[in-house]
């Protein structure tokens, strides 16, 4: 997901500019929602949470995982449930996401 | 992140999910240092058991809520009322309403939290014998 955003970040960037250096900064993120921001889809990841209610569901299960999670274990439940909310074809978070790269 | 703005949407939050199935037991905002990011850890009602059922309820009211812009349903975390911290903090704390009690840098039945806001502490409701 981290790396999917940031496709959508590098994208934005133009060919012989260097970019401002906060953007470059805050692109070091690995938070999603800030992620989400840089990328310039805040507008349209409101408007997918609203219209689409599994979509939603899957956003929220993929964004428990934050870096301080790094070192935690996880169930084979818990890991397969995170994998079907990120690579579900239909309103996997990673299909949205690809729609922008 | 504004502290104020966390109270007012978190408790927001709580009083519409009073409304639903999802009628919270515990509701409190976590801080994780390392990404500098908020979390709403909420206990729903022991009615609902599944996460899925569980963020489809919450994704629910907060977009049909203009006085919760700003907030996603990502800054909120199905927590189960049997962890660690909850059970820890049920022992010391009970507030069954919704309100604003901050603490920091406290460990729970052995679970550290660094800062957090409780915005509702009610798990023993229904089973007292838990507190």
């Amino acid at each position: 997901m981290e790396f999917a955003l940031k496709a959508c970040i590098a994208k934005q960037i133009s060919a012989d500019t260097i970019p401002d250096r906060n953007f470059i900064r805050n692109v070091y993120s690995h938070e999603f929602s800030q992620l989400v921001g840089l990328a310039g889809l805040s507008g349209e990841l409101k408007r997918e949470l609203s219209n689409n209610s599994s979509f939603a569901v899957n956003w929220a299960i993929s964004s428990e995982w934050l870096p301080d999670a790094r070192y935690r274990s996880y169930t084979m439940f818990e890991a397969q449930t995170l994998f079907e909310t990120t690579e579900n074809s239909e309103s996997g978070v990673i299909q949205w996401i690809r729609r922008f790269w | 992140m504004d502290q104020t703005f966390l109270v007012t949407k978190g408790q927001r939050l709580i009083e519409l999910l009073d409304l639903t199935l999802a009628k919270p037991q515990a509701a409190m905002w976590v801080h994780y240092p390392d990404s500098d990011v908020w979390k709403l850890w909420i206990v729903p009602d022991s009615a609902v058991q599944d996460k899925r059922e569980f963020y489809r309820i919450v994704a629910e009211v907060i977009s049909d809520q203009e006085t919760l812009a700003g907030l996603d349903v990502s800054a909120t975390e199905f927590i189960r009322e049997d962890h660690p911290a909850i059970r820890g903090m049920q022992r010391v704390l009970r507030m069954p309403g919704v309100g604003d009690a901050h603490f920091t840098g406290n460990t729970f039945n052995g679970y550290y939290l660094p800062d957090g806001i409780v915005i509702r502490m009610d798990v023993a409701r229904k089973n007292p014998a838990a507190a």
